[in-house]
C-alpha cells in the first residue's frame, strides 16, 4: 500500500510517500522559519498562505522523486489536527479533493500520533508496549503505548510546552525564534556550576510538568545580571545552560518515573524538542541505569514532516479506516480519543 | 459543450455549481465555518464520477473571508492537479454583481458597486458596468474604511454587498451616489459561472501551481519583534 502524506498543521509544510511494503520512498519539506521568525513566534495567517502555495508543489516534487504515479497511490493521509485551524484546513482541503479525484480513500491523521510513530520509520525501531514522551513547541506528554491507537496518558504540561519555555527564554536572551537550537547552542558554552535553576514539579508525585516557574526564573535571572549595557555573552551562556539543564532534568526525571511506574524499559521520545543533543545524552545515560533503552526518530523527522503523517495514516488506511462524508479538521483532538487499530 | 465546475466558499455560504451541457445544477448553504466540512460531499452529489468529465474548474479566488478563500483554492488545486484540468480564478465582487444581474437587479449599462464586508470596521470593493450581461471592471479591487470610500465616476451605481452595512459611516458625497442598495446578494458558484466560461473562451486560465487566493489586504496586523513590548 502506498500513501501519500500531508502536513501543514502549522510552520512546516510537509509532503511524503511512504510504501507498506517498500518504506519511505520519498518526503520534502518547507520550513517557513525565515517567513515568522521577525515576528518572534508562528503568525497563523501567514503560515496558512504560505502553506497554499507550497503544498501542492511538495506534492509534484515528492512524485516525482518517487517515481509514483497517481495510479500508484492507494491513498491520502493528512494532519487534521490538532493545530493551527487555518493552516490545517489547506492541507485537508488538498487531500481530500486529489483523493477524491483520484478515486482513493484519504484519512485525517493526529498530529501527535505521527510523532509518535516517527521512530517506526527507522530500520531499527522500538517494539509495544512503550512509553513516549511528546516534546515540542506545542506538547509535552507522557503516554503509555500499547499498540497504534492504544494510548493512555500518563502525564502532561499543566502550562506551557517544553519547546515553548525554551522559545521564551530564548526571548528573553535576545535569541531568534525558533529558541531551541539557540539555546542549545550557548549552552555548550556556559557554566553549568553558575546558576541553579529549580526542577518544576521534580518533589510532588506523579507525572505532569509545569514550565512557566522555570520561565519566571529565568526572567529574574536575566533581569537580575542585566547591566546598562545587558547582558554579557557569558551570562547569555550561563544562563542558557542552566535553563537546558533544568528542563532536560525535569524530562529525564521524568521519563524514569514513568518507566517505573507502568513497568516499561523501552521509552520513545518525539517531537521538535527530542532532537536537542543534551536531553538525548542525559535520556540515554539514566535509562541504561534502569536497563532501559530510548528510541527517537531521525533528526529531520523530529520537527513536523510529511514522512510521519504517510507512515501513521498507512497503518490505519491499511487496517481500512477512512474519513467518512463529512470530516473535519479538528484544531483540539485528544489523542486519548483516536480509535485502537 | 463546455462543462465547467465552480466552487465559492468566499462568505459564510458554500456553494458548487456545476455547468454541463448547458445546464446549471447548484448546491448552496448558509455554513459559517463549516466550508471544509460539507464541501466534499456538495462535489460527491454533483458529480458523482469525480471530475473527469469536466473542461476546467472556476473559484471564488477573492477577496473575502481568508480561510474560505483557502478552501476554494486549495480544492482546485486538488482537483485540476489530479484531474490535469485548468483553472479559472473569478473575483466574488464580479461574480456578486453577475448575481446581481441574475436577479435583475442590475441591468445593461448600469454602474455597480460591489462590495463584501473586509470585518475590522473595513469593506473591499470595486466598481462594474454591466456590458453584454457580463461585469466588466472599472476599478480595480481596494481595501478601505467606508468613510475613505470614493467611488470613481460620476454616475449613479447600484451597490450591492455586506460592505453596505457601513453605509451610514460612509461621505454624503458617496452616499448620493447610491441609487440602489442591495446588501443581501452574496457571491455564488452559480454566479462564478458565466464569468468562468467568459474567460475559459477567452483563454484566461491559469494552470493548477499558479492558483491562489487574492486577498487584496496584503499587510498583516501582528506585530513584529521591533514592534512588541519587553519580555515578561
Amino acid at each position: 500500500m502506498r500513501i501519500l502524506g500531508l502536513e501543514t498543521s502549522c510552520d512546516e509544510t510537509g509532503v511524503a510517500i511512504f510504501d507498506t511494503r517498500r518504506g519511505l520512498l520519498a518526503h520534502a519539506l518547507f520550513s517557513q522559519v525565515d517567513i515568522h521568525v521577525e515576528y518572534g513566534g508562528v503568525v497563523p495567517e501567514l503560515a496558512s498562505r504560505d502553506h497554499v502555495r507550497k503544498a501542492l508543489p511538495l506534492v509534484q516534487q515528492v512524485m516525482q522523486d518517487a517515481a509514483t504515479t497517481p495510479e500508484e497511490l492507494d491513498g491520502i493521509a493528512y494532519t487534521a489536527g490538532p493545530g493551527l485551524v487555518g493552516a490545517l484546513m489547506v492541507g485537508a482541503t488538498l487531500a481530500q479533493t486529489l483523493a477524491w479525484s483520484w478515486s482513493i480513500p484519504a484519512l485525517g491523521v493526529h498530529h501527535m500520533e505521527g510523532h509518535l510513530l516517527a521512530p517506526m520509520l527507522e530500520d531499527e525501531h522500538p517494539q509495544y508496549p512503550f512509553v513516549a514522551l511528546l516534546v515540542s513547541g506545542g506538547h509535552t506528554q507522557l503516554v503509555r503505548v500499547d499498540g497504534i491507537g492504544q494510548y493512555r496518558l500518563l502525564g502532561e504540561s499543566l502550562d506551557d510546552a517544553a519547546g515553548e519555555a525554551f522559545d521564551k527564554a530564548a526571548k528573553m536572551l535576545g535569541l531568534p525564534y525558533p529558541g531551541g537550537p539557540h539555546i542549545a547552542r550557548l549552552a555548550e558554552s556556559g557554566d553549568a556550576a553558575r546558576f541553579d535553576f529549580p526542577r518544576p514539579m521534580v518533589n510532588r508525585p506523579g507525572l505532569d510538568f509545569s514550565f512557566s516557574g522555570l520561565k519566571t526564573f529565568t526572567l529574574n535571572t536575566v533581569n537580575a545580571c542585566r547591566d546598562e549595557t545587558g547582558l554579557t555573552d557569558q551570562d547569555k551562556c550561563d544562563i542558557a545552560r542552566a535553563f537546558e539543564e533544568a528542563v532536560v532534568a525535569t524530562l529525564v526525571i521524568k521519563c524514569r518515573r514513568a518507566l517505573e511506574q507502568e513497568g516499561l524499559s523501552t521509552l520513545v521520545m518525539a517531537g521538535g524538542v527530542s532532537a536537542n543533543r543534551n536531553l538525548r545524552a542525559q535520556l540515554q545515560a539514566a535509562l541504561a541505569k534502569l536497563g532501559a533503552r530510548v528510541f527517537y526518530p531521525a533528526p529531520q523527522f523530529c520537527t513536523d514532516n510529511g514522512a510521519m503523517i504517510a507512515y501513521a495514516g498507512a497503518q490505519r488506511l491499511a487496517a481500512g479506516q477512512m474519513d467518512g462524508p463529512a470530516t473535519t479538521v479538528r484544531p483540539r483532538w485528544p489523542m486519548t480519543e483516536l480509535a485502537p487499530l | 459543450m463546455t462543462s465547467i465546475l465552480a466552487i465559492d466558499t468566499s462568505t459564510d455560504a458554500c456553494s458548487v455549481a456545476l455547468l454541463t451541457a448547458g445546464t446549471v445544477r447548484v448546491l448552496q448553504e448558509y455554513a459559517p465555518r463549516r466550508h471544509n466540512q460539507l464541501l466534499l460531499g456538495m462535489l460527491r452529489e454533483l458529480l458523482p464520477g469525480g471530475p473527469g468529465g469536466l473542461d476546467a474548474v472556476a473559484y471564488g479566488c477573492g477577496p473575502g473571508s481568508f480561510t474560505g478563500l483557502r478552501i476554494a483554492a486549495s480544492a482546485a488545486q486538488g482537483i485540476c492537479f489530479a484531474a490535469q484540468l485548468p483553472a479559472l480564478p473569478v473575483s466574488t465582487l464580479a461574480a456578486q454583481v453577475q448575481s446581481a444581474i441574475r436577479l435583475g437587479l442590475a441591468g445593461e449599462g448600469c454602474w455597480v458597486l460591489s462590495t463584501l464586508d473586509a470585518h475590522i470596521g473595513e469593506l473591499y470593493w470595486a466598481l462594474y458596468q454591466v456590458v453584454d450581461g457580463l461585469p466588466h471592471a472599472v476599478s480595480s479591487e481596494a481595501a478601505c474604511r467606508p468613510e475613505a470610500l470614493v467611488i470613481p465616476g460620476a454616475e449613479q451605481v447600484v451597490a450591492l454587498g455586506g460592505g453596505m452595512r457601513y453605509h451610514a459611516d460612509m461621505t454624503g458625497a458617496s452616499q448620493a451616489r447610491i441609487s440602489a442598495l442591495h446588501d443581501t446578494v452574496l457571491p455564488s458558484a452559480e454566479d462564478i459561472l458565466p464569468l468562468a466560461e467568459a474567460a475559459f473562451t477567452a483563454g484566461a486560465w491559469q494552470q493548477a501551481e499558479a492558483i491562489c487566493p487574492v486577498y487584496v489586504r496584503d499587510e498583516i496586523r501582528w506585530k513584529k519583534l521591533a514592534e512588541q513590548g519587553p519580555q515578561s
